[in-house]
């Protein structure tokens, strides 16, 4: 029976529509030294549904321009060109989140603002923690795209969501990943990370995806270790929810191993993700 | 008619069958109180503790910290005529991780900052409820019109 769902999951990663070449061609361009914003232009606008969310994004107070912005070229004169990739990435995984996961018990705005300050703490922590421009734009994918696989499982969860709520109950002890595991077979995390492969997405980045919920595995990489620490942040600001939030366990090392020592610096980003996902929030919900 | 309580806020009604409600609470909390007798109802719903964690998100409009927060609540609902000895109090939210270092564990350091404003006041121990630091999502809501109090943990409802 649990073979037949790991099945019918892994065929179900082949229906989900491949990550936008528009996507990655734009983040090549972005990657030049001189950047020719026409051409970028050009690129974004060949997919309506990314130009429409590119749009919207960059009007949100969070990015504060001075005026209402009707133009890619003209949102390009704006903004800097790590905030161009942001809304880039940002404006392609709107388009996974388009629907509510009903078996996870999150609305369709639950998972995309959960989504974007997720990338927006990831960004800051990130900065901090001293990484080059290119491996601080990984991490915000990542973050963005770590609950990737609920799109996919959220089917099979919403079927089996009474076994789930039974073996939760009779076993306390055990954490969400364990009990996805014993129901279906897999958890989120290492569907998510499938699919991400399947599209040709950097390992760094399907890792830590995979990793999000690891106690462990989340150590073995300063990227794993932001993303999954960018999530639990920004569940504790109570922005997601779900059937499975905070029935996970963390790592005692995760912020050793990003040399976060006080609260300090947790309560900073705390405030800055409170602050921008709001602003956003204005925007879309 | 139902009124949302966001992050950061309170809202206080009279006399009228009006429903508050949180949003998901995740470690910050959820303040509700209910006094039967006059009628009076409040909830206050606030995600970082201290005073340095209060945010201006547009010209004057705050979202405020539990430090800010709760002694604007707790002194309205008195110049109101709300009568806490009898008032019937439930306290959600909180949420902690599993297994989580200590710095993270947001739920209880905002629990102390709600317990360090309750104690100024002459609350009956047998009509609180706490139901904080729970690992799943929580919800608090504050219905003046059946005047009850009722405490979502993860689908599972407690009413007081």
């Amino acid at each position: 029976m649990k073979r037949q769902i790991l099945e019918r999951i892994f065929d179900k990663v082949d229906t989900i529509p491949t990550f936008p070449k528009v996507a990655f061609q734009a983040l090549e361009l972005l990657k030049k030294e001189d950047v020719d914003f026409r051409e970028l232009e050009r690129v974004i606008k060949s997919d309506p549904g990314i130009t429409a969310n590119f749009l919207k994004i960059v009007n949100s107070p969070a990015f504060g321009l001075p005026q209402k912005i009707d133009s890619l070229f003209k949102a390009f004169m704006f903004l800097g060109l790590n905030q161009i990739k942001f809304i880039v990435v940002a404006s392609v995984a709107k388009k996974y989140f388009s629907k509510d996961l009903i078996g996870y018990g999150l609305s369709v705005e639950d998972i995309w603002i959960h989504s974007l300050t997720c990338g927006i703490i990831a960004e800051e922590i990130a900065f901090d923690v001293g990484f080059s421009p290119q491996k601080i734009e990984t991490v915000y994918v990542a973050s963005i795209l770590h609950d990737i696989g609920k799109i996919v499982l959220d089917l099979y969860t919403k079927l089996e969501i009474k076994e789930f709520q039974k073996i939760a109950k009779e076993r306390m002890d055990w954490d969400f990943i364990q009990v996805e595991w014993l129901v279906l077979g897999v958890d989120h995390g290492l569907v998510g990370a499938h699919l991400l492969e399947k599209w040709e997405f950097p390992k760094y980045i399907s890792f830590a995806v995979r990793a999000h919920h690891d106690s462990d595995l989340m150590l073995q990489s300063d990227i794993a270790s932001i993303v999954a620490l960018s999530n639990i942040l920004t569940n504790t600001l109570g922005i997601g929810g779900g059937v499975d939030v905070f029935n996970y366990k963390v790592s005692e090392n995760l912020l050793r191993n990003l040399n976060i020592t006080g609260p300090e610096k947790i309560y900073k980003y705390l405030k800055s993700g409170l602050y921008k996902s709001l602003l956003i929030q204005r925007e879309f919900v | 008619m139902i009124i949302k309580i966001p992050k950061g806020h309170y809202q206080i009604v009279e006399k009228r069958g009006i429903i508050l409600k949180t949003e998901f609470l995740g470690s910050g909390i959820g303040l509700g109180l209910m006094d039967k007798e006059n009628e009076i109802a409040g909830l206050c719903h606030f995600v970082l503790p201290y005073k340095e964690h209060d945010l201006e998100i547009e010209e004057g409009e705050m979202i405020l910290s539990g430090q800010s927060l709760l002694p604007l609540f707790l002194e309205e609902l008195a110049n109101r005529g709300f009568d806490f000895s009898s008032a019937k109090i439930a306290i959600a939210g909180g949420s902690k991780y599993k297994e989580i270092p200590e710095i993270l564990n947001i739920g209880e350091v905002n629990f102390k900052v709600v317990q360090s404003f309750l104690i100024k006041h002459p609350i009956n121990p047998n009509n609180i409820i706490v139901r904080v630091g729970f690992s799943c999502q929580s919800f608090l809501e504050v219905n003046l019109k059946e005047k009850i109090l009722k405490i979502n943990l993860n689908g599972e409802e407690e009413i007081l």
